[in-house]
């Protein structure tokens, strides 16, 4: 037994650490007198070596050590032709060879520069494999390349070819899908194994489900994702819950997207991937404690992944701290550059913070990456509108509208853009009611609606619209304008009840406040109680409760605060 | 996977019935690791539930795809118990993409339990401030399943104008065919057989809820009876089996039945599975595995734990027969014992031809069904003796409680309703069985007595919603008296007095309650209310001290230790209690509104409003905190506000004189005086006694110079309040007016005399003000109010003093 059979047995054992100074100490006896080891066990050397610095995660390193082996490979290559017709003991060699073979480390050098995120240098490295060389392995790694590249006619032809010799690759399939092969096409291609091995008939639905996910039809998604869970082979399937949360946020059903991931979740408490949807809808929805608890969570699960940096800078930008959301979101992207979730938010971020032209290129980034949703182009008409370009807005909102159709959200989009303009209010008007004729309870064109109304001063007419909106939903926004179109026309009463509805509701709508508080100094006799009254309201009330030592009473103080505020 | 689930189902639904939780939780879950199905995973959500774990339940049922109604209707009903009102509403009505789902929907999809689905539903609703949506939901509920009152309840708490009479019917939907008519029971053995026909829900219901606590006696007689039955039953049905098999429905109906026995030998033994239950000393004494009469107790037993058998189960036993096998599942299948034994007459109208074996002999259904119902019978005598019950059909309702009684009428109903139905396709196919008319008329009589008995209580419990509390007094008086002996309508009694502040009248019928049920504490708020009201601190301590041992997590009794220390003036621990009230409860307005009020005594303005705030939240339609919002108002000199709120509080409660007297006072305060004077001539046409009414107008007249009127008011006063010190005040200033010194003096020498010490400060600072004559008006009203906050340190001694001040301007409410 030689020393490098040695070396490979060490290796083979996954004494890494040992292999590493080992092959070290060797590679430098060999460099100091050639003769010792022959050119071939010189690569092996090299191979092992640079394994063991890949193992130490050293990949710029690794990266240079298996180029050395490659170059050490080629002198063999043109000695080889001399030896191998003198025969000898190269057979015994050949079989290492094969297991250390030329595509093997090129594949392992691509890794390493995907690792370094040097995308381009990595696909140069697995470009230059002969395509009947390659394994599915490659291939799928060079398919990942390429639609990350945006080479989609490449990637197309490298999934195909992985899913060739491998039908049931999936990952394969949803890459193929979403570089819009269509769903049929892909069917056909594992048609075969889906007759052949029983019990996986819901294949072709699974592909249907994602061909809409990926063509953007969420309704029919869903029905289909929906028709999949409701197998009961498949129930409780995580991933399923997860796209199916994902394809509801998209359709802008936030409740039924918070309840499956909430189910997924709670079956999977390790569940990182779509958790930052998670996060950023619940603390959209104000539930910004229980987001707080979900970020620590997932940071105790891995802080490698863009999830939790997504998801505590979610919280950070709900609470109004832009900078902190800024830097979460810039960290998370670092991690993952293709997490949409972490350009929204530093890009909501960097607008908060008043930098439009930043946050502008982290939307279209966002938007490229994810063509289907709708709070990409959200954000980018946002930028647009604070930096007073209506135009550049407009066109946005039509091209979404053209692209993605007609539906409530679309329309809303354009609307919204409509009324900043004081020439096309009428076309806003328009445009609200078809969006509200198609989701009549669609709360932010109804919001909208009543916002254009009250500036054409239609009170009767926006409070039938919010009774309405609000006779299938309770939504403290919506309780509220309703209470100032009753103070409008001088319905005090209701006014208050609808204010109270709305506090009860959030309790620290601040909007909420002012309406009642101005609403109570309207109805004040004369001017002298109200200041008076001003007076008292921020000498008393909330810290003399907040100071009750009494634990009862502060914890009690924490329901009445809004009220004590009056 | 059946074999084994079907007994491990049965020993679980058993042990829950026998409130042995924590075993029926373990077998539970035993069963839900083996076979992991969406039937054990209800059971055990179920389990969970019942068990006081509503939070387990929930995260169960969410962790796991459930599409069947039934784990529906849990998770929401968790959803509801843990206030996660929106999950629960996404969970009944949310479908895809925010379509919600019509009422309709639910109906179709929750079948015979829709009428619970749409009250869990309404009351989301309405905790969602959704009022519209939520009566809706409670009126079709009610309209699916007149014996609900939970949602009547909450509809007049919604302030809906409902029509007891119509709620309260069985509507067509109820009865598919038309009453038979009525033939006289002439055959003493028939009788008493309809008797015990109508008792039979009674019994299973008696299984389900009540007594299993106790009695070896009620035991022995249970197995004999089965036992008795089986016996008497098992040459009969064999040959209806016969008939079945050959007609070839199904073979499993002849397969089955031995599958439980295999079960229960992999539970180890029949005797480890229950020596309780009937059903099971039956099997294990059964040799025959198809006897029906193992069926019957097996389905029956089961059915006992499902409170409201269902309908449509029931109409599935004609078509399917294999629903036999399955009735062991417990869950989807749950024929009642009844149909059971009947369960080839529905078959019998689907496919005449076919049954004509059957049909040739009709006494072969009849004998089967006298047999059980016979054994039915004297099985129920025996509860009846134990509990002193009638014997007599009608009466079957009268000792129960009322939600007691709804259930029993639940189940009778449906018992009915299967009854008519079977009865009416015999009558269809061959047109006979005359028992089979007397027990449907009987039937209806007894479902007809409840809904009698709902209609009543229930025009009461709304008249007392609206504020009509003389006609409450008066309907719900006139119930039966056995009725009336009861908590819940003396209660109610007790609380119409109390609003129409007859306070000694209140007490009197708390007193009783507290006799009759002294365990009860919903109204125990009201009625320490009224003896702090009645300044009985020692009544008023034994009740807290009675209350809050026995339920320390009630809101009721927080309150009334509240009430008890307010009284004490020990207004800190009084505020500590009724924040406790709150904290077990965050649902009890009431509590919220006591603490106001406390908060208001200790002129800690802000934090009342905020109480009185909160508790219009919890419920808008809680006039008492609308008026102390109001009342707060008034002092903070707000005075329109103050008018709103105290018009909102009269909207709810229009019979209310106080309020209008309020409202008066504060139109008079906006120099509305006419108005004012047009409300308080109102207030007194409601209540012509009212003191406080008569007091201010004449303060108010006294204010606009009418002298002469402001002191015939007052000495009309004087009758009704001859002790009111206040009363010879304002005489004394009106004679001061007039310009009789010496009258005056004497009439203010009079107040003097009448309260030395309390408000002598104030009288004697007013008699000073007097001589500046450009605002008297403020200083009656603030004299009034002020003396009314500090009547309590005043210490009175009269009662009608104490009543005048504290309990009309503070907590009269």
């Amino acid at each position: 037994m030689n020393v490098i059979e040695h070396v490979r047995d060490m290796s083979a054992a996954g004494l890494h650490s040992n292999v590493r100074i080992m092959s070290s100490l060797l590679l430098t006896m060999s460099s100091n007198n050639p003769e010792l080891f022959s050119p071939s066990q010189k690569y092996q050397l090299l191979v092992y070596h640079a394994d063991a610095i890949f193992h130490d995660k050293e990949y710029r390193n690794a990266a240079c050590k298996y180029s050395m082996a490659l170059q050490q490979k080629k002198v063999i290559s043109k000695t080889s032709k001399v030896r191998t017709s003198t025969g000898g003991g190269a057979s015994n060699n050949s079989c290492c060879l094969n297991f250390l073979s030329q595509i093997e480390v090129k594949y392992k050098i691509a890794e390493c520069y995907t690792i370094l995120k040097l995308d381009k240098d990595a696909i140069a490295v697995l470009d230059g494999i002969p395509s009947r060389q390659r394994t599915p392995k490659i291939n799928m790694m060079l398919a990942n390349l390429y639609r990350k590249a945006g080479q989609e006619r490449s990637a197309v032809s490298s999934y195909k070819e992985v899913l060739r010799q491998c039908p049931l690759a999936l990952d394969a399939i949803i890459g193929l899908l979403s570089l819009s092969v269509k769903g049929a096409e892909v069917a056909s291609m594992t048609m075969d194994v889906i007759q052949s091995i029983p019990n996986l008939d819901w294949l072709s639905v699974w592909i249907k489900a994602y061909a809409f996910v990926h063509a953007g039809d969420n309704q029919r998604a869903i029905n289909t994702i929906c028709s999949l869970e409701k197998k009961s082979l498949l129930r409780d399937n995580v991933d399923l819950l997860v796209s199916l949360a994902d394809v509801y946020f998209r359709a802008g059903d936030t409740k039924n997207s918070i309840l499956k991931f909430e189910q997924a979740q709670m079956l999977d408490p390790y569940l990182i991937k779509g958790m930052d949807v998670y996060g950023y809808l619940m603390a959209r929805e104000g539930h910004l404690e229980d987001v707080e608890v979900l970020g620590g969570r997932l940071f105790n699960i891995s802080d490698q992944h863009a999830e939790p940096w997504v998801i505590s800078g979610c919280h950070s930008f709900y609470s109004k701290r832009y900078s902190r959301a800024l830097y979460l979101g810039a960290k998370a992207i670092q991690l993952n550059s293709n997490s949409v979730q972490a350009l929204l938010l530093k890009g909501a971020a960097l607008r908060n913070m008043g930098r439009v032209q930043e946050a502008i290129i982290h939307f279209r980034e966002a938007m490229r990456l994810a063509p289907c949703r709708l709070d990409c182009y959200e954000g980018l008409i946002d930028c647009y509108l604070a930096s007073n370009g209506i135009r550049e807005a407009m066109g946005m909102a039509n091209n979404i509208y053209k692209t993605l159709g007609a539906n409530a959200q679309t329309l809303t989009i354009l609307a919204t853009v409509c009324l900043e303009d004081p020439v096309t209010q009428e076309k806003a008007k328009a445009l609200l009611d078809k969006a509200l004729a198609q989701r009549p309870d669609y709360t932010k064109a109804v919001v909208k609606k009543a916002e254009l109304l009250s500036r054409e001063q239609k009170y009767e007419e926006g409070i039938a619209l919010l009774r309405n909106a609000l006779a299938n939903q309770s939504d403290c926004v919506l309780h509220r304008m309703l209470g100032d179109f009753l103070v409008a026309v001088n319905d005090y009463q209701e006014a208050m009840d609808q204010y109270s509805i709305a506090l009860s509701l959030d309790p620290n709508d601040q909007k909420s406040l002012e309406g009642m508080q101005k609403m109570e100094k309207e109805e004040s006799p004369t001017d002298a109680t109200v200041e008076l009254d001003g007076d008292d309201m921020e000498g008393s009330g909330e810290e003399g409760d907040l100071e009750g030592s009494d634990s009862e009473a502060a914890q009690w103080a924490d329901q009445e605060q809004w009220f004590g505020m009056q | 996977m059946t074999v084994l689930q079907e007994p491990v189902q049965a020993a679980v639904w058993q042990a829950l019935n026998h409130y042995a939780y924590m075993d029926a939780v373990f077998l539970a879950e035993r069963l839900y690791a083996e076979v992991g199905s969406e039937e054990a995973l209800y059971l055990l959500a179920t389990c969970y539930f019942r068990s006081g774990k509503a939070y387990k339940a929930y995260r169960l049922l969410k962790t796991h795809t459930c599409s069947t109604p039934q784990c529906r209707y849990l998770l929401a009903k968790c959803c509801v118990d843990l206030s996660k009102l929106a999950e629960g509403e996404q969970v009944l009505t949310g479908g895809v993409l925010n379509k919600q789902k019509s009422q309709d929907d639910i109906i179709t999809e929750f079948g015979d339990s829709a009428s619970f689905t749409l009250s869990l539903l309404g009351h989301i609703y309405c905790k969602t401030d959704r009022v519209a949506k939520g009566s809706e939901c409670f009126q079709k509920s009610l309209n699916l399943n007149p014996f609900l009152w939970s949602p009547f309840q909450s509809l007049c708490h919604l302030g809906e104008k409902l029509d007891p009479d119509q709620v309260f019917r069985l509507s067509s939907l109820h009865i598919p065919v038309a009453p038979p008519p009525p033939i006289s029971p002439a055959q003493n053995p028939s009788h008493r057989l309809d008797t015990a026909l109508m008792e039979t829900p009674q019994d299973t219901l008696e299984l389900n809820r009540l007594n299993l606590e106790s009695s070896n006696g009620k035991l022995t007689s249970d197995s004999t009876v089965s036992y008795i039955d089986s016996s008497l039953i098992s040459p009969d049905p064999c040959s209806l089996l016969a008939n079945t098999v050959s007609m070839g429905s199904t073979g499993s109906l002849l397969g089955k039945p031995n599958k439980p026995k295999s079960g229960r030998s992999l539970l180890g033994g029949p005797a480890a599975l229950s020596p309780l239950t009937p059903s099971f000393g039956i099997l294990a004494l059964d040799p025959s595995p198809g006897d029906p009469g193992y069926l019957q107790n097996y389905s029956g037993s089961l059915d006992a734990q499902q409170t409201a058998p269902s309908k449509k189960s029931v109409s599935r036993i004609g078509p399917s027969k294999s629903v036999f096998g399955q009735s062991g599942n417990g869950r989807e299948v749950l024929p009642i014992p009844f149909s059971q034994s009947q369960g080839s007459a529905p078959h019998s109208s689907t496919s005449p031809q076919v049954l004509s074996p059957t049909l040739v002999a009709p006494p072969n259904i009849q004998p089967r069904r006298s047999t059980r119902l016979f054994t039915s019978a004297s099985s129920t005598a025996k509860e009846n003796s134990k509990k002193l019950k009638m014997k007599f059909p009608t009466k079957i309702p009268n000792r129960k409680t009322k939600c007691k009684a709804a259930k029993t009428a639940n189940s009778n109903l449906n018992e009915s309703l299967d009854i008519l139905k079977l009865d009416s396709s015999m009558n269809d196919s061959k047109g006979l069985s005359t028992p089979g008319y007397q027990s449907i008329t009987l039937q209806r009589a007894a479902t007809d007595m409840v809904l009698y008995m709902l209609r009543e209580l229930g025009r009461g419990y709304q008249a007392l919603c609206c504020y009509n509390c003389q006609e409450a007094i008066s309907i719900l008086s006139s119930v039966p008296a056995h009725h009336y002996n009861t908590g819940w309508v003396l209660t109610h009694i007790g609380r119409a007095y109390f609003e129409l502040a007859e306070y000694t009248q209140a007490e009197r019928v708390f007193s009783e309650v507290r006799r009759i049920e002294a365990y009860r504490v919903e109204g125990m708020e009201i009625y320490s209310t009224t003896l702090w009201h009645l300044q009985k601190d020692v009544a008023l301590s034994a009740l807290s001290k009675d209350l809050t041992d026995m339920d320390r997590l009630c809101p009721q009794a927080w309150c009334v230790a509240g009430n008890c220390f307010s009284l004490q003036q020990e207004h800190d621990i009084a505020i500590k209690f009724f924040q406790r009230a709150i904290q077990v409860d965050p649902g009890f307005a009431y509590a919220y509104t006591l603490l106001g009020h406390e908060f208001a005594l200790t002129e800690e303005l802000d934090r009342a409003l905020a109480c009185f705030r909160n508790a219009i939240r919890v419920n808008n339609r809680h006039y008492n905190a609308w008026y102390g919002l109001g009342m707060i108002y008034y002092k903070q000199e707000k005075f329109s506000l103050a008018e709103i709120h105290f018009k909102k509080a009269l909207s709810i409660n229009p019979q209310s004189s106080v309020m209008l007297c309020h409202i008066g006072v504060v139109q008079h305060a906006l120099k509305k005086s006419d108005s004012a004077l047009e409300t308080l001539n109102r207030a007194i046409g409601i209540d012509p006694k009212n003191p406080l009414c008569k007091f201010h107008r004449a303060s108010i007249l006294f204010a606009n110079d009418k002298y002469k009127a402001a002191l015939q008011e007052l000495e009309e006063l004087k009758q009704i309040v001859p002790k009111e010190s206040l009363v010879y005040f304002l005489i004394g200033k009106v004679y001061k007016k007039l310009g009789q010194t010496h009258l005056a003096l004497m009439n203010f020498s009079w107040a003097m005399d009448l309260d030395p010490k309390g408000a002598n400060n104030q009288i004697k600072e007013a008699i000073d003000k007097r001589y500046l004559p450009e605002d008297e008006e403020p200083v009656t009203e603030d004299f009034l109010y002020d003396s009314a906050a500090d009547v309590e340190e005043s210490s009175m001694t009269d009662a009608d003093d104490s009543q005048l001040h504290t309990a009309e301007s503070d907590d009269v409410l």
